[in-house]
This record gives C-alpha cells, sequence and structure tokens, in this order.
C-alpha cells in the first residue's frame, strides 16, 4: 500500500511514468469489474480505457485522505458503467448472450466459456445491488475487504456480511441450492 | 452466530487465496465447517468462471500507447483552462491523441528511443516504432520474421527489468511478449496455409494423372490414358494431329484439351513452365504439375520447381524464428540465474512462455521436414508406376 501510496503521490505531481505503474498494477482488476456489468467485450475494452483517461485527468486534483486511491479508481469504474448503462438502455437493446457470441474470438473455443461467463454474469445480475457489487469488487477483481469497504463507503463488517449473503444466493441462482 | 459465520467465512477465504488448504481451514471451525465448505467450494466455482475474463494482451498494449499518447496530449494543453478539451468527446480525444503519437514516431525521437527499456519515458514510442515497422511489413512470412525478433528486443528488457528488481515491468513486458509470440506463430501458420494450399494443389493432380510414354503414333492417332478421377478429366477430347503427337492430360476444371500441332494445352495448370514446352494455361494455376514432353511422352516437373522454392522458403523462415525464440530462451535463462527474489516469478513465466513457444516452433519445422519428404515419395512412386507400365 505504501508502495501505492508513493506511486499516486508521483503522479499527482505530474510522473507519468509512475501513472503508467498504476495502470499497469490496475488495469486487469478494472477490466473484469467492468466486463462482467456489460454486454460485451467491445463495450469493456472501450469503458477500461475511458476509465484510466479519466483517472489521469483527474489525479492532480486527488487527495489520498479522503479515500484510498483503489476505491477512487474503482469508482470512476463504477460511474463509468452507471453512465454507460443508461445510455445504452435509451438505445436499441442487445441481448446479453448475443452481444457475447458477437465478441467472442474463435467460436469452437470459445463457446464452453463464453457460456460459463455469460452464466455467472446473469447470476450477478440477479443479486441485490449491494452484493453485486461486494462479489463483483471482491471475487472478479479481487480487491480486500478494506478496499470494498473503501469503495462502497460501507463498514468492513457489512461488506463481510454482504459477502456471504451474495455467495449464498449466487449457489442457488447457479446450482439451484440454497446452503446459506 | 451470523456474524460468526460471516467471520470465519472471509477469514477461509483469506486464508485459502494465501495457499492454505480447504480442509485445514474449514478444520479451524468445526462448528461451521460443512456450511463454509459448500460456500467456499461455490466462490471457488465462481472465481473459476470468471477467470477467462481477462484483457486481451493486444487490447492491454494498445490501450497503454493510447494512454501514452493521451498524457503526451494532455500535458501540451494549458493547465488553468482547458475549454478545448473538456469540450471534446472521449473518442475524438483518443483519435487526437493516436493521431499525436503517430507524429511522435515521425520525429527524431523515434531514433532515440530504440534503445529505451519499459521503465524509460521513451519506451512508449519505441513500441509504436515498431508498430509501424509492422504496418509497413505486408507479408505474412516477413511478419512472423518480425514478431520473432521483437520477442527477441522484449526477452531482453524482460531480462533488464528483472536484473533491477522491477518485477511489474517484467510482468507487463511479459505479456507483450506473449503477444508478439503468438502473433509470430498465427502468421507463421498463415504462411504455411498458403504454401500447403499449393503444395495440396499440385500433388493431387500428380498422383491422379497416369501418362503412359509411348512411342509416336501414326497419323490420326493419340493415345491418352487419363484415370478419369474427375469428370472434367474423363470429358477430354484428344487433339487431332497429323504429325503424330503424344497428348498428356492434366487434371483440369474444365477438361478443355486442344491441340493442332503436336501441343498440349492443360486448362487450370501450372504456374509456370520448367522445361520451355508449349504449354497453354487457362484459368487459375490449381491443378497439374506435369505436362508430357511430345516426342518422348516423358514427364516433366513444372509446379514442384515453384513449391519447393516455397518450402525452401518456410524451411528459412522457420529456422530464424527457431533462432530468435531459441536466444530468448538463454537471454532469459541467464537472466533468472542472477535475478532477484522479487523478480523470478515473474521472469520464470516469461521464460516457460518462450521455452514452450521454441518447442512448438521446432516442432513445426521438424514436421516440415517430414512433409517435404512425403510429396517427394508420392511422386517418385507414381513414376516408377508409369515406367513399369
Amino acid at each position: 500500500m505504501l508502495i501505492e501510496e508513493q506511486l499516486v503521490q508521483r503522479a499527482i505531481n505530474g510522473d507519468k511514468d509512475a501513472f503508467t505503474h498504476i495502470y499497469d498494477m490496475h488495469f486487469d482488476k478494472i477490466y473484469r469489474y467492468i466486463y462482467v456489468k456489460v454486454r460485451s467485450q467491445a463495450e469493456a475494452e472501450d469503458l477500461t480505457q475511458d476509465v484510466f483517461i479519466k483517472a489521469y485527468e483527474g489525479i492532480r486534483s486527488y487527495k489520498w485522505r479522503d479515500l484510498p486511491f483503489t476505491a477512487w479508481l474503482f469508482r470512476i469504474a463504477h460511474n463509468r458503467v452507471i453512465d454507460h448503462v443508461r445510455k445504452a438502455s435509451r438505445e436499441k437493446k442487445t441481448g446479453l448472450e448475443e452481444a457475447d457470441a458477437i465478441s467472442s474470438g474463435d467460436p469452437v473455443y470459445m463457446s464452453e466459456q463464453n457460456f460459463e461467463v455469460y452464466q455467472l454474469k446473469v447470476a450477478l445480475q440477479q443479486l441485490p445491488d449491494a452484493q453485486r457489487e461486494v462479489a463483483t469488487l471482491r471475487f472478479i477483481s479481487e480487491l480486500s475487504i478494506a478496499e470494498v469497504a473503501s469503495a462502497l463507503g460501507k463498514s468492513e463488517g457489512t461488506v463481510k456480511a454482504l459477502q456471504f449473503n451474495a455467495v449464498a444466493s449466487l449457489r442457488k441462482l447457479l446450482y439451484g441450492k440454497f446452503d446459506g | 452466530m451470523a456474524k460468526k459465520i460471516e467471520e470465519a467465512f472471509n477469514d477461509c477465504f483469506e486464508r485459502l487465496m494465501s495457499g492454505e488448504s480447504l480442509d485445514s481451514c474449514v478444520n479451524s471451525y468445526p462448528e461451521f465447517a460443512e456450511e463454509l465448505d459448500v460456500m467456499l467450494r461455490t466462490v471457488f466455482d465462481v472465481k473459476r468462471k470468471a477467470y477467462p475474463v481477462q484483457p486481451s494482451p493486444e487490447f492491454k498494449y494498445w490501450s497503454r500507447v493510447r494512454l501514452q499518447g493521451v498524457q503526451s496530449y494532455l500535458d501540451r494543453q494549458p493547465a488553468p483552462s482547458q475549454p478545448f478539451f473538456s469540450g471534446l468527446r472521449a473518442n475524438l480525444a483518443i483519435a487526437l491523441a493516436s493521431f499525436l503519437v503517430i507524429i511522435i514516431v515521425s520525429s527524431s525521437t523515434a531514433f532515440a528511443s530504440s534503445t529505451a527499456l519499459p521503465d524509460q519515458p521513451l519506451y512508449g514510442i519505441k513500441l509504436a516504432v515498431e508498430q509501424s515497422q509492422l504496418a509497413l511489413t505486408t507479408s505474412d512470412s516477413k511478419k512472423a520474421e518480425l514478431y520473432a525478433r521483437l520477442v527477441e528486443k522484449r526477452a531482453e528488457e524482460i531480462a533488464a527489468m528483472a536484473n533491477q528488481g522491477k518485477s511489474d515491468k517484467v510482468d507487463s513486458t511479459t505479456a507483450i511478449m506473449n503477444y508478439q509470440l503468438d502473433q509470430a506463430a498465427t502468421f507463421l501458420q498463415r504462411y504455411e496455409t498458403s504454401v500447403a494450399e499449393v503444395q495440396a494443389s499440385t500433388l493431387p493432380a500428380a498422383a491422379t494423372t497416369t501418362t503412359v510414354p509411348v512411342p509416336p503414333p501414326p497419323p490420326q492417332e493419340t493415345t491418352s490414358t487419363t484415370t478419369a478421377t474427375q469428370p472434367a478429366a474423363s470429358s477430354v477430347t484428344a487433339p487431332t494431329t497429323t504429325t503424330g503427337t503424344t497428348t498428356a492430360t492434366g487434371t483440369s476444371t474444365s477438361g478443355q484439351t486442344s491441340g493442332t500441332t503436336g501441343t498440349t494445352s492443360t486448362t487450370g495448370a501450372a504456374t509456370g513452365g520448367a522445361s520451355g514446352q508449349s504449354t497453354t494455361t487457362t484459368g487459375k494455376s490449381t491443378t497439374g504439375t506435369t505436362s508430357t514432353d511430345n516426342k518422348t511422352g516423358q514427364k516433366q516437373p513444372q509446379q514442384p520447381v515453384v513449391s519447393a522454392q516455397r518450402l525452401a522458403e518456410l524451411n528459412k523462415i522457420k529456422a530464424n524464428i527457431n533462432a530468435s525464440t531459441s536466444k530468448s530462451v538463454t537471454v532469459l535463462q541467464n537472466a533468472l540465474d542472477k535475478a532477484p527474489d522479487n523478480a523470478r516469478a515473474g521472469l520464470s513465466n516469461a521464460l516457460d512462455r518462450a521455452k514452450l513457444a521454441n518447442q512448438k516452433f521446432l516442432l513445426q519445422q521438424q514436421q516440415q521436414l517430414q512433409l517435404q519428404q512425403q510429396p517427394n515419395t508420392t511422386n517418385k512412386g507414381t513414376t516408377d508406376t508409369q515406367n513399369t507400365k
């Protein structure tokens, strides 16, 4: 965390290389977070780029003491996804399935993996908002409990409860069982 | 109770992520063991399902280059008021930034960047220069070779970064190297396919066309023995000649054969005659590997000459790619011996990937050599059969 804090401070001072380090550290996590929330790979790619451009534009006004950097970055991603979904809902809708099929590369190789990802996306969509956010940040983007709590503005205890309930719901949705 | 199991679940999840076994973790909470086991298995299944969700190396690479372009663009804007940029849509800004990258690449900075390492400011320009080189390379074979040479550069950069203990740079450069290895394999495959298509178009014809060498026939007589494996071939009309002709029929898509004065016409035939005999070619060069000398009735190879050239070129390309990947493996292996601990894992990944690619290319080269031997054997067999007849 200390290293990240130093990197962020250097980026705030205009060190482009430091920002590139930050970009490398968070790129995959942001991409995965967005991917499970939108319809296609192309949308996820566009939005991921947007998030980092917005972060670069806004980093000089960022203050660590207000919010840890990871939480700040994921809030940008969350807001960007919300804007996108709102905009998309005003336009003609494309089903998740269709969008995924279009975005996949080799249909034979990708079909099984795509189906599992599609299953997961559908299950996540059916969770209550707070559970979905926690499950996505925790299990897809692999953030720590503290980072999730900061990003969502909730206590760690609340996040742990939401996490547990999200897993119980996912179990029911994915396998038709309810154990938790 | 509920709070306890939530805490226990989170604790177990953290411990599992750190490498502890499921049993050991669950057994430390005997009161929740059964429930925890089920829940933790669910989480791992969710993570497994989500595993394929990864940005492609190509996208990561280009996104990084684009971000650097945007950074350069933004840094040139006046700090206090940015009405121009803030009024632009993001995609327009990206387009402008990409344009800026091209301008930068064309400047003398590009030259200075050629030795830049991933932790240096000019590295982005170095990558952009490489992209422009790739864009200017149109042939699949040359692209495959160029990608392999870029892999060599990446291996040296990974080694340098590992030596400095910059594990994050090792990982990001490895991602680029992996992408470039994939691209080298893809373009090599494409080139192989094009060579194989030429081969495929020549070999069946050689195998199905059987021409019997006969002495010059009397006037008004022609002898043509053709295995009728294709309807078109069976409909070939032997030319009538007054000077004594042996007519050979290549496997033809139209079966159109004409001959008036001792010439052989083969529709859809070869890409070039090797023996200067009178051969009329029509249409696409897809079939027909032999023609018959009018006087001797001996078969003359035509397309195999062209194919042999392409196969030789393919072998040369494969040898070059093998040399590049072997060198990359050596560089990474040497670096691994000296690397500090924090960079060893990333370096080891890069080495494994380079080794795998190297083995794959070597295997392909061996298969190619075997394939090259097979057609020769087939041709020889056909000729022998004919001579026996």
